[in-house]
């Protein structure tokens, strides 16, 4: 009877471990080209995943930063990303992606972040539409500042 | 002797140190061993056909502001980024005042040109502007080349729209605009792979008329015939062993794209392409023949005498 008891309460520890363990938000590449303005800056709209509100508009933007540097958007002017090997420069760079994703410094190559569709709950987490103005050029000013592109050339 | 003596240790010491004073680092310029890419010329040119003359077109009444227009939009890319671009008017007036172009003269005003720039890099800005009922239109192609081998390094096209508009500026720099991101990234990922694999340029090994040897001919201690003993020496000292021979004559052997360094793998510095044309013609006085080299825009031709 005890031994029964125990593993029940096992059991129902092991389930509810399992419900509450928080999920990982998983990185994606929806994000798509808007426009791109005159002044240098780049519009676009990314999609982002969370365990609540704040946390899924946060993926979105990052995801678009994300997109642009090392993926780029076929069919439009991003087709070619910023960074043309995402591995080298994450393993030359560490602290500069660290302070542009984790400490959010890529937040002041954002001019703008609206929210493009509503919350929705999809497979256990949060989904939203963010559309992201981006300072392009200044991104890219900081990116050969830093060393981790080169400048227009050799 | 006394004297004698202290004037000989003067001689001697003149004689062992004086040389390296001729070689010493000039202090004025010396920049504690911080290297600076050498970084490529580009120039911007215009499109035109055979037969046509830059100058005419650029001053025709109707289209030559269209062009000049182009260019320049096509230059404040370059600019954006922080390139600057020879200048193509600039180049132009310096050739027509040598007296390069004359009207009977059968010079490839383009080539004169690019050769006369230095450019490493020719982009040509193609604007056809369409003017409809139903509106204007400035259609763009830009075609990047290297001047060396002529390889193309990227094509873009792009189209303004249609609009009821007779700024033409406008809508050539809302053509560029378009593709100009696009176009320069690409580009620079053209420079990325020359940044990794080394730069082309193309080499020619002529014989002299008067030479002493055939490329048959047998030469160094191994029974190699003098052209198999070039194309050992290119394969094992191009760039990441890169030397594409384009074909062989009795007299010529070609190679149209063979890969250098931007830098000296040993030291660091920047490595020229009369580096690699010193390094031929050493290898050639190893075998005992005697050459001249020549550096023709970004290739090498090398006469055997």
């Amino acid at each position: 009877m005890k031994t029964l008891l125990k593993a029940a309460l096992l059991l129902l520890l092991i389930a509810g471990l399992c419900y509450c363990s928080p999920k990982i938000a998983p990185q994606t590449s929806e994000v798509s080209f808007l426009y791109k303005g005159e002044d240098g800056t780049m519009g676009v709209r990314g999609i982002g995943y969370g365990n609540n509100r704040n946390a899924a508009i946060m993926e979105a933007q990052i995801s678009a930063f994300r997109v642009l540097l090392f993926r780029g958007i076929p069919g439009t002017e991003l087709n070619v990303p910023m960074i043309e090997n995402e591995s080298e420069a994450k393993a030359k760079n560490p602290g500069y992606f660290s302070k542009l994703f984790e400490q959010q410094w890529y937040k002041t190559f954002m001019m703008s972040s609206t929210e493009s569709s509503g919350l929705s709950y999809v497979n256990g987490m949060y989904k939203i539409s963010v559309d992201v103005k981006i300072n392009y050029a200044a991104l890219r000013r900081d990116l050969e500042q830093n060393s981790v592109t080169r400048k227009f050339g050799y | 002797m006394k004297n004698k003596n202290y004037l000989s240790l003067i001689l001697i010491a003149a004689l062992v140190f004086f040389p390296f004073s001729l070689f010493a680092q000039n202090p004025a310029t010396n920049s504690g061993g911080q290297v600076q890419q050498i970084q490529p010329t580009i120039i911007v040119l215009p499109f035109k056909t055979e037969g046509q003359r830059y100058r005419t077109l650029l001053e025709d009444p109707r289209e030559g502001f269209e062009k000049r227009i182009a260019i320049s939009r096509v230059k404040e890319a370059f600019d954006t980024r922080g390139f600057t671009t020879v200048d193509f008017l600039g180049e132009l007036k310096k050739l027509e005042t040598a007296g390069a172009f004359t009207a009977d003269s059968k010079t490839n005003e383009k080539d004169e040109i690019v050769r006369n720039s230095g450019a490493d890099i020719f982009v040509v800005v193609d604007i056809n502007v369409q003017r409809s009922e139903s509106g204007t239109e400035a259609n763009i192609i830009l075609h990047a080349y290297e001047t060396a081998t002529g390889r193309s390094l990227t094509n873009k096209d792009a189209s303004s729209g249609k609009f009821y508009t007779s700024d033409i500026s406008k809508l050539a720099g809302r053509a560029i605009d378009l593709m100009k991101e696009d176009f320069l990234n690409v580009l620079q990922t053209k420079f990325t792979d020359i940044v990794n694999n080394g730069r082309s340029i193309y080499v020619e090994f002529v014989l002299d008329q008067n030479a002493s040897k055939t490329f048959e001919s047998e030469v160094g201690t191994e029974g190699d015939l003098l052209s198999e003993a070039i194309v050992d020496w290119m394969g094992k000292n191009a760039y990441k062993n890169y030397a594409k021979k384009k074909g062989s004559t009795t007299q010529k052997i070609l190679y149209d794209d063979v890969r250098i360094p931007l830098k000296d793998q040993a030291t660091g510095l920047n490595y020229e392409i009369e580096s690699f044309g010193r390094s031929i013609r050493k290898f050639l006085r190893s075998l005992n023949l005697n050459c001249t080299v020549e550096y023709p825009s970004g290739q090498i031709t090398v006469t055997i005498k």
